[in-house]
């Protein structure tokens, strides 16, 4: 509490003094310090303490300044400042003891609350520090987690790649593993067949040894010779001949010339097989790509117009295969450039025919997919039923052949027994002959009856033409006596000449046989009308 | 189908003329010549000792016989059989012996390989070549005989020689790019040599007439290699067979592989024939006309008939395991031969013992498959047709062609074990030969063969 250093000073006049004075010479608590600098703006300075005090209470309004700070402290619980009232109309007195108390008291409390200000601020001050500390440890300790939480998954993605690692490397050595195994085995059985043939070989080699010792041994040599009773003449009859320095050199010669000719022989002979089979190879090429261009070319005459490169090589290829099928002897020969066109050309080929293939497939699924398309393409519904119809035909063709062919062996079959066919055909051909002959009989009636008409017509034909004959003259004379007197009677001519001709009509009618006849007399008539 | 009498043979020594008119055959240390249709014996003759081999000559007029142990061979003429010829190679010893393609020379290979001595028997003279090589098939003869390929191993390396008959003159010597020459063979065209590694190492190299290499195959490294080869009759392909159980098919223009055959243990394709042989329990007579049928005795598996069914597919043939740790293990393709008309290969996997694979050249894919009741021990083909003849050593011999198979039992008292078979070149006849005995086996003509084989449907 040692803050009540020169407060009552009331000579000094400025504030700033007091101030300073205060804070140089305090070394105490900024809490504290900032306490003093309350309590010094708390009270008022010298100066103004008298303007302060007396701002409140003046002389004037003592009374009722008493009164107010008495209703203040009965409020807050102090005694009264007045005095006893000992009647109501009198002025109450001013209780000099108790405003004394009042006052200490008020100082006490004022003491006291300066304290608990003086407490408060400091823990105030104590707590502030304290959070800031908190914070700082707080923002330093998340710094801390995002670093352990950051290396922590490092270490999670290190440790998996090492796990990774770890795997293949396992792997590996499992491989590495099988293949030692396999090439111990290998070596295994390699060392059984060494040792094997090592064993072998020292046998051999102690047999060797042996016999080597016993020939040393051994003084009598068993000679070695062969004995036979004459010699045998040579395979090829031929005799032997002397071998000098020239006839080995020429033996040499010939040996060396032999073997040459022997190998260029079946180098030849390959070298033909392989040209046949290249040659036969190349026929089969060539035939192939001429199918394959009659096979393309009949469907390319509608998209022709379509002009697709293909077609357009198609072409080309036919105008110049037509020009190569005349060198066609340039084929046999094997050269690069020939044989390279053929298999491009055949390539081709192929691939036109493959793409038009892929095409038909194409349009027999649309078919299937959709329907009547397309009128080129039929449906498999109604080819189904063409070759339905075309079998039932074919099936009932095929009965009706049997059933001939049956009713023919029975036919013929029936031809196999003599006498009871001969009868039968007999009985058949005699009804036939009976009509046979009785249609004969009736021909040969009506022949004779023809021809007896016939002679009857032709002599009515002759009668009649003589009549014809006569009468013509008699007509002939009768005109001519009509021409004389036509003249005279023109009415009666004419009539006549309608009878005439009615005349000569109706006989022409009556005979129509004899038509050649009368007709050569014909022309005769008209020009005399 | 007609089979001959049953004739006394030792160590299967028994071989047809190349002229087809004969056939020679061994009794210990007589050398017996019987007429080859008749086998009406034609010549008899008698050697020092036993008997270890015999070859006929090429013009069918001379037969050496070769006595290993006395280091012996002795020649006898079928023209003159008061003529005779005997050569001793004394303490060189003998391991083997050859004629030489006209038929005026022998080739005797001296014990431990130490030289090829070339007796003459037209003149005094006598020929050594140095250095042969101790190996599978070190000689081999041009099929024209013109010239001679050998194996020689000097200093660590391999080499080979090519010789003229005519004169015995070296044409050619040159080294091969091999770890240990195992093989070597020309084709039948005689202007290529196809010469092959140990199983060491899978190699095979092709060699012109000239001696220039033409090309070289390796199929793969270090796993054991090459353990058969064959050249087809027209030279045009050359089979490999090697120790992982594929065949593989070189061709004579690129000389690069244009297949391999796989012999897997179950065969899945439909369209393959699988052959199997199963026993018919009621004895039945198949396919022999002259003779009584055998006795039904409780004898072994070999006296009981059998046929052959078609098997269908999937069909898992019997394997057989080889010792892990043993030399020369029993895998492999180990015979390999061509049809003579190079249509057909016919191979045998010797993990798969009783099965004969039959594949198709001219679509190269397997055609049939055959499986056996016991393992396989010999086959050959027809020299004139496409029909394979197989023995099993049981007492039946097989033939396929491509229009079915059958079995047939060799008639006689008691077993006759068939262990090898030779064909006469006409492919007419077929020898059959056991330990003790060989039997003649006449296939009819072309239509009695017709009628004896079933088609692919039926069960003979």
């Amino acid at each position: 509490m040692g803050d009540w250093m020169t407060v009552t000073d009331p000579g000094l006049s400025s504030e700033s003094k007091y101030i300073s004075q205060y804070t140089s010479e305090t070394k105490m608590s900024p809490s504290s310090l900032y306490s003093q600098q309350v309590l010094c703006s708390s009270i008022p300075l010298s100066k103004n303490v008298h303007s302060f005090f007396s701002a409140f209470c003046t002389e004037e309004n003592i009374e009722q300044s008493i009164s107010y700070l008495d209703q203040e402290l009965t409020t807050f619980g102090f005694p009264s400042l007045y005095e006893e009232s000992k009647g109501k109309e009198t002025k109450r007195e001013l209780n000099i003891v108790a405003v004394l108390n009042c006052m200490n008291e008020l100082l006490v409390l004022q003491r006291k609350n300066l304290l608990a200000q003086e407490n408060v601020e400091t823990q105030n001050l104590k707590l502030g520090s304290d959070m800031d500390h908190l914070q700082n440890c707080y923002a330093k300790l998340k710094e801390q987690l995002e670093t352990s939480r950051r290396e922590m998954i490092g270490l999670q993605e290190r440790d998996r790649q090492l796990q990774c690692k770890n795997r293949n490397l396992h792997q590996l050595l499992k491989n590495e593993k099988d293949e030692v195994q396999k090439l111990q085995n290998i070596i295994a059985s390699r060392a059984t067949q060494y040792n094997h043939d090592m064993k072998r070989k020292e046998r051999e080699y102690n047999k060797l040894k042996e016999r080597l010792h016993q020939l040393v041994m051994n003084k009598k040599d068993k000679k070695i010779a062969m004995e036979v009773l004459n010699y045998v003449g040579r395979a090829d009859g031929k005799r032997g001949s002397w071998r000098t320095g020239k006839t080995e050199a020429s033996f040499f010669l010939r040996n060396e010339d032999e073997m040459y000719k022997i190998l260029l022989n079946d180098y030849e002979y390959r070298q033909k097989q392989i040209l046949m089979e290249n040659a036969e190879l190349k026929k089969v090429l060539q035939q192939m790509k001429k199918e394959m261009i009659s096979l393309l070319s009949p469907q390319k005459q509608k998209p022709r117009e379509r002009a697709d490169d293909s077609t357009g090589t198609v072409i080309s290829d036919t105008e110049e295969d037509a020009g190569e099928l005349s060198r066609e002897s340039m084929w046999d020969l094997s050269c690069e450039t020939v044989r390279e066109q053929l298999t491009n050309s055949i390539r081709k080929q192929w691939r036109i025919l493959k793409s038009h293939v892929e095409k038909l497939d194409n349009q027999v699924s649309k078919v299937h997919v959709e329907g009547f398309n397309d009128e080129d393409v039929i449906s498999r519904q109604d080819h189904e039923q063409e070759t339905e119809k075309l079998e039932l035909e074919i099936q009932q063709c095929k009965e009706m052949i049997k059933t001939q062919q049956q009713l023919l062996q029975q036919q013929l079959a029936t031809a196999c027994d003599d006498d009871t066919t001969s009868l039968l055909r007999d009985c058949y051909l005699l009804e036939e002959k009976e009509r046979l002959k009785e249609e004969w009989s009736l021909f040969k009636e009506q022949k004779k009856n023809f021809e007896k008409e016939r002679r009857s017509f032709t002599e009515a034909a002759i009668r009649l033409g003589l009549e014809r004959k006569a009468f013509e003259e008699e007509r002939a004379s009768w005109l001519k006596q009509q021409f004389l007197n036509m003249t005279t009677f023109d009415h009666q001519n004419s009539e006549n000449v309608k009878l005439l001709s009615a005349f000569s009509g109706s006989s022409d009618r009556d005979n129509p046989t004899v038509h050649s006849r009368p007709r050569q007399k014909k022309p005769h008539v008209p020009s005399v009308y | 189908m007609n089979f001959s009498e049953v004739f006394k043979l030792s160590s299967l020594l028994c071989k047809f003329s190349p002229d087809g008119k004969y056939l020679a055959s061994c009794v210990q240390y007589r050398l017996v010549v019987r007429d080859a249709n008749t086998l009406q014996i034609r010549q008899l003759y008698t050697c020092l000792d036993q008997i270890q081999h015999i070859e006929w000559s090429a013009d069918s007029l001379f037969i050496l016989c070769a006595l290993y142990k006395r280091g012996l061979v002795q020649v006898w003429s079928l023209e003159q059989p008061e003529w005779h010829c005997k050569i001793d190679e004394g303490s060189a010893g003998l391991v083997a012996s050859c004629w030489s393609p006209d038929g005026r020379h022998i080739l005797n290979t001296t014990e431990f390989h130490l030289r090829i001595t070339v007796w003459s028997l037209c003149t005094k003279s006598v020929s050594y070549i140095k250095y042969p090589k101790a190996c599978q098939q070190g000689i081999t003869f041009t099929r024209d005989g013109r010239y001679l390929a050998l194996a020689e191993r000097r200093d660590c390396k391999d080499y080979v020689s090519i010789l003229v008959c005519s004169d015995w003159q070296l044409l050619r010597h040159f080294d091969t790019d091999t770890q240990d020459l195992a093989g070597i063979e020309w084709a039948p065209n005689g202007c290529v040599l196809a010469a092959w590694d140990s199983c060491l190492e899978y190699k095979i190299l092709l060699y012109s007439l000239d001696g220039r290499l033409l090309s070289t195959f390796c199929a793969y490294e270090w796993s054991l290699g090459i353990k058969s080869v064959a050249w087809s009759p027209s030279s045009q392909f050359l089979a490999v067979g090697s120790y992982d159980g594929k065949v593989r098919i070189l061709n004579h223009v690129t000389w690069k592989m244009i297949t391999e055959f796989g012999h897997p243990a179950t065969i899945n394709n439909p369209k393959i024939v699988v052959y199997k042989e199963a026993e018919k329990s009621p004895p039945l007579v198949l396919g022999r006309l002259a003779f009584p049928p055998p006795r039904a005795a409780a004898g072994p598996l070999s006296s009981t008939e059998s046929k052959y069914e078609v098997a269908s597919v999937p069909v898992s043939l019997q394997t057989l395991k080889p010792a892990p740790d043993r030399a020369n293990p029993r895998i492999g393709i180990g015979a390999l031969a061509f049809s003579p008309d190079s249509c057909f290969l016919a191979t045998r996997s010797d993990s798969v013992p009783t099965a004969v694979w039959i594949w198709d050249i001219q679509k190269l894919r397997l055609l049939a498959a055959l499986e056996q009741l016991s393992a396989v021990r010999c086959f050959q083909w027809d020299p004139r047709q496409a029909r394979l003849a197989i023995c099993t050593g049981g007492s039946k011999v097989y033939l396929w062609s491509p229009a079915g198979c059958v079995s047939v039992q060799v008639p006689g008292e008691g077993d006759f074990q068939v262990l090898s078979l030779c064909w006469h070149l006409s492919g007419d006849s077929l020898a059959l030969l056991s330990k003790d005995h060989f039997c003649l086996c006449f296939l009819e003509t072309e239509q009695g063969v017709g009628t004896a084989f079933g088609q692919r449907g039926d069960h003979t």
